[in-house]
C-alpha cells in the first residue's frame, strides 16, 4: 500500500511520517511512504505521474478550501483510494469532506496523546479498504445507483422494495435503515436481479424480504414490518414464483 | 312506463351525487362502499321521494356528507358534496333546456327522460371538469384555513338552499320559461360564489406571504444581532489578549513553569475554543445567498443554543440562490432542524451537524443529529402520518416535509440511520 503525506507543519509532517514509518517497518505488510511533503502543489504534481492507496492530508482553517481542492483532485483521479484528513478542526468541515471526498476518517491534530494511535487505527482500516478492493472482483448481489455522478453499491439484501416517489422520474429504495431517494424509472430496477420483482405500477418488491402477502387487500407485508401495495394483475405472477 | 322511467332518472342523479365527491376526495371504492350507498342512500331516497316528493333530498344531502365525512375526516370533502349537487342542478336543468328546445317533438316523447338522463350526464362531465380546473386554481393558493373553508361551506349551503327555494316556486304551466330564467340566476349566482371564495383565498395568500415575510425579516434580524455580539466579543477578545500576554509574561518573568502551565490550559485554552466555535457556527453563514436562509437558521442555532446542544454548521463553500421558492425550502430545512433539536433534548450527549454542501450542479443539505438508537426506530413509522415521539400529534413534521416535498421535481429526500446518528439529506437539484 503506497501512502502519500500532506502537511505543512514540518514538524507535524516529521511525526507522522515517522508513526507510519515504523508501524510499516515492524508490520512488513508492504507499506511504504512514497511522498511526504509540505506543499499541496506537490500531492498534485505527484498526482500526474503515479498513484497512490492511502494519502494522509492536512486541512488548515485558514484554508480549509485547499484541502477541499486536494481532496477532490485526488478522488477524481482514484476513486478508490483511502482519504484521512489530519486537522485542528474536524467540526466545521466534518460532513463536507465526507459527502465530497468520501474521507476516510478525521484525525484531530490537537489531542497529541491520541495523534499515534489514531493514525496506526485509520491505517489499518485503509489497509483493509486496499485489500479487500483487490478482492472484489465479481460483484454479482450488488445493486448500482448512480447519484449526483456518485455510484453507490448498495448490497440486495439490504433492499426492500423501490417505490416510484410520487412526483415523477424519482424513486425511493426502502433499504435497511434508509430511505434513499434518487432520479430514475423504476423500469432499470426490474431485471437487475432475479429477486427483483415488479409487483405493481410503482412497486418493485424484494422477494426474499417479503413476509407475507395478504391477496385480499393486496398488501405485501415486509420483514422489517414495511408494507407495499401488489395490484391484482401482478399479485398472481408473484405468488407463483415465491412458492 | 313513465314512472319507471322516472326512477331511473332519480337512480342516476343519486349515482352522479355520490360518486362526484368520492371522486374528488379519492375515496377507494370497495364493496362494501357499494353496499352502504345502495341501501342506505339510494333505496330510502327512493322511497322517501314517493312519500315527501323534492325534499327527499335533504336526506340524500345528509346522508352522503355524513359518509364522505366518516371517510375523510376533513372539511373540504363537505364542499364537494356541495358542490356536487349544485352543479347537478345546473346540469339538470341545462338539460332540461336542451332536451326542451332540441327534441320538442312527438316522435321523441317516449324516450324523453333517457334523453334528458343523457344529456345530464354529459352536461355533469362537462361542469366537474371546469370546477376541477377552478378548484385546482385554488388548491395551489396553498392555504388551509379552517375559518375559509368553514366559510365557504356556509356560502354553499346558502346558494343552494336559494336554487331550491327558486325551484320549489317553479309554476308548472311555465316549466321552460322558469328553468330558463332559474338557470339564468344561477350560473350568475354560482359565478359569484366562485368570484368570492376566489377573492377571500387572494387576501389570505397575500396575508400569508406577509406574515411569512416579517418572519423572515425577525430570523434576519437577529442574524444582524449574532453577528454584532460576535464582533463585540472579537473586541473584547483582543482586549482580553494584552491582559493575558501580561499576565503570562508575570509567571515567565519569576520562572514560575507550573503557574504558567496551569494558567494557560485552564484559562486560555478553554476560553478561546468555546468563544471560537460559537463564532464560526454563525460566521459560515455569510457564505449562503439566501437572506432568508440565514434568517432561519440563524434562529435555529440560537435555539440549539440555549438548549445547550453542540451545533455546528458547515458551509464551506458559497451557496447561491436556488432555483426553487424560498418559502417552501425554509419550511422544509425549519421541519427538519426542528426535529433534530426536539431528539436532541432528550439526550444526555446531544449533537447536531448540519452542512450546506455543493455537488456538480446541485446544493446538498445535511442534517445529521443523534439519537437514543435503543428506540428501534423503523424509518417507514417516522413517515406514518400521525408519528410522534412526543405526547400530542406533534409528530406530524416528516409527513409534511413529503407532503412539501410532492410536485417539486428538483427535490429529493433520504433518511437514514446510522448507529446512533439520524441523518437526512435534502438534495436541491439543477443549478
Amino acid at each position: 500500500m503506497r501512502i502519500v503525506i500532506c502537511e505543512d507543519d514540518v514538524v507535524q509532517l516529521q511525526k507522522i511520517h515517522t508513526i507510519i514509518a515504523n508501524y510499516a517497518m515492524m508490520e512488513d505488510n508492504g507499506m511504504t511512504v512514497v511522498l511526504a511533503t509540505t506543499d499541496p502543489e506537490e500531492v498534485i504534481s505527484f498526482l500526474d505521474q503515479e498513484q497512490a492507496d492511502c494519502y494522509f492530508l492536512d486541512i488548515d482553517l485558514e484554508n480549509e478550501i485547499t484541502g477541499l481542492l486536494l481532496g477532490e483532485a485526488i478522488r477524481k483521479k482514484d476513486p478508490l483510494c483511502s482519504i484521512v484528513f489530519v486537522t485542528t478542526h474536524a467540526e466545521m468541515t466534518y460532513l463536507t469532506f465526507m459527502y465530497k471526498i468520501a474521507a476516510l476518517d478525521f484525525i484531530i491534530k490537537d489531542q497529541t496523546e491520541m495523534l499515534q494511535s489514531r493514525i496506526l487505527t485509520t491505517l489499518q482500516e485503509a489497509h483493509r479498504k486496499y485489500i479487500q478492493i483487490g478482492q472484489q472482483e465479481k460483484v454479482t448481489s450488488k445493486i448500482q445507483i448512480k447519484i449526483e455522478g456518485q455510484i453507490r453499491n448498495i448490497d440486495i439484501d439490504e433492499i426492500y422494495f423501490f417505490e416510484a416517489s410520487p412526483s415523477l422520474h424519482k424513486v425511493i429504495a426502502h433499504l435497511e435503515n434508509e430511505h434513499l431517494e434518487f432520479y430514475g424509472r423504476l423500469k432499470d430496477y426490474e431485471d437487475v436481479h432475479e429477486t427483483l420483482f415488479r409487483c405493481h405500477k410503482s412497486f418493485i418488491v424484494n422477494r426474499s424480504k417479503i413476509k407475507q402477502i395478504d391477496e385480499k387487500s393486496r398488501i405485501i407485508h415486509l420483514d422489517n414490518e414495511e408494507t407495499c401495495l401488489a395490484s391484482a394483475r401482478l399479485i398472481k405472477g408473484l405468488k407463483k414464483q415465491t412458492v | 312506463m313513465w314512472e319507471l322511467q322516472l326512477v331511473f332518472l332519480l337512480i342516476v342523479q343519486c349515482i352522479v351525487l355520490i360518486a362526484f365527491p368520492i371522486g374528488f376526495n379519492g375515496i377507494k371504492v370497495t364493496k362494501q362502499l357499494v353496499f352502504i350507498a345502495t341501501f342506505l342512500i339510494i333505496v330510502p331516497a327512493i322511497l322517501l321521494m314517493v312519500v315527501i316528493g323534492v325534499y327527499s333530498i335533504l336526506y340524500v344531502l345528509l346522508s352522503i356528507s355524513i359518509l364522505v365525512y366518516v371517510k375523510t375526516r376533513s372539511g373540504i370533502s363537505l364542499f364537494h358534496v356541495l358542490m356536487s349537487l349544485s352543479l347537478a342542478v345546473l346540469a339538470d336543468h341545462i338539460a332540461s333546456l336542451i332536451v326542451f328546445k332540441f327534441f320538442d317533438e312527438p316522435t321523441f316523447k317516449g324516450i324523453y327522460p333517457i334523453l334528458q338522463v343523457i344529456v345530464f350526464l354529459v352536461m355533469m362531465t362537462v361542469l366537474s371538469l371546469i370546477y376541477k380546473k377552478i378548484f385546482n386554481v385554488f388548491k395551489r393558493m396553498n392555504i388551509s384555513n379552517r375559518y375559509i373553508s368553514l366559510l365557504s361551506i356556509l356560502l354553499l349551503l346558502m346558494t343552494l338552499i336559494f336554487m331550491y327555494i327558486n325551484i320549489l316556486k317553479m309554476d308548472e304551466a311555465l316549466f321552460i320559461k322558469s328553468v330558463q330564467a332559474n338557470l339564468f340566476f344561477f350560473i350568475i349566482y354560482i359565478s359569484l360564489f366562485f368570484i368570492i371564495i376566489g377573492c377571500i383565498l387572494y387576501i389570505a395568500n397575500k396575508q400569508l406571504q406577509i406574515k411569512q415575510k416579517e418572519q423572515e425579516i425577525e430570523g434576519f434580524k437577529r442574524y444582524v444581532e449574532s453577528i454584532e455580539m460576535i464582533n463585540r466579543d472579537m473586541r473584547k477578545f483582543k482586549h482580553d489578549y494584552r491582559n493575558i500576554l501580561t499576565t503570562m509574561r508575570h509567571f515567565i518573568d519569576v520562572k514560575d513553569h507550573e503557574g504558567l502551565e496551569h494558567y494557560f490550559y485552564n484559562h486560555i485554552l478553554l476560553a478561546e475554543r468555546k468563544e471560537v466555535e460559537d463564532q464560526l457556527a454563525l460566521s459560515s453563514l455569510n457564505r449562503i445567498q439566501m437572506i432568508s436562509l440565514k434568517g432561519l437558521l440563524t434562529t435555529k442555532l440560537l435555539q440549539a443554543h440555549s438548549a445547550d446542544i453542540p451545533t455546528y454548521v458547515e458551509v464551506v463553500e458559497d451557496i447561491p440562490t436556488v432555483n426553487m421558492d424560498e418559502i417552501t425550502l425554509n419550511r422544509m430545512i425549519g421541519i427538519i432542524i426542528d426535529n433534530a433539536i426536539e431528539e436532541s433534548k432528550t439526550l444526555d450527549d446531544p449533537l447536531i451537524r448540519i452542512a450546506f454542501i455543493r455537488m456538480d450542479s446541485s446544493i446538498v443539505f445535511v442534517c445529521m443529529n443523534r439519537y437514543d438508537n435503543e428506540r428501534e426506530l423503523k424509518i417507514h413509522e417516522l413517515f406514518q402520518e400521525g408519528y410522534t415521539t412526543k405526547e400530542e400529534g406533534r409528530g406530524l413534521g416528516l409527513v409534511n416535509l413529503r407532503h412539501l416535498m410532492k410536485d417539486k421535481e428538483q427535490l429529493r429526500l433520504s433518511t437514514k440511520l446510522q448507529g446512533d446518528l439520524f441523518i437526512q439529506e435534502l438534495v436541491i437539484g439543477g443549478n
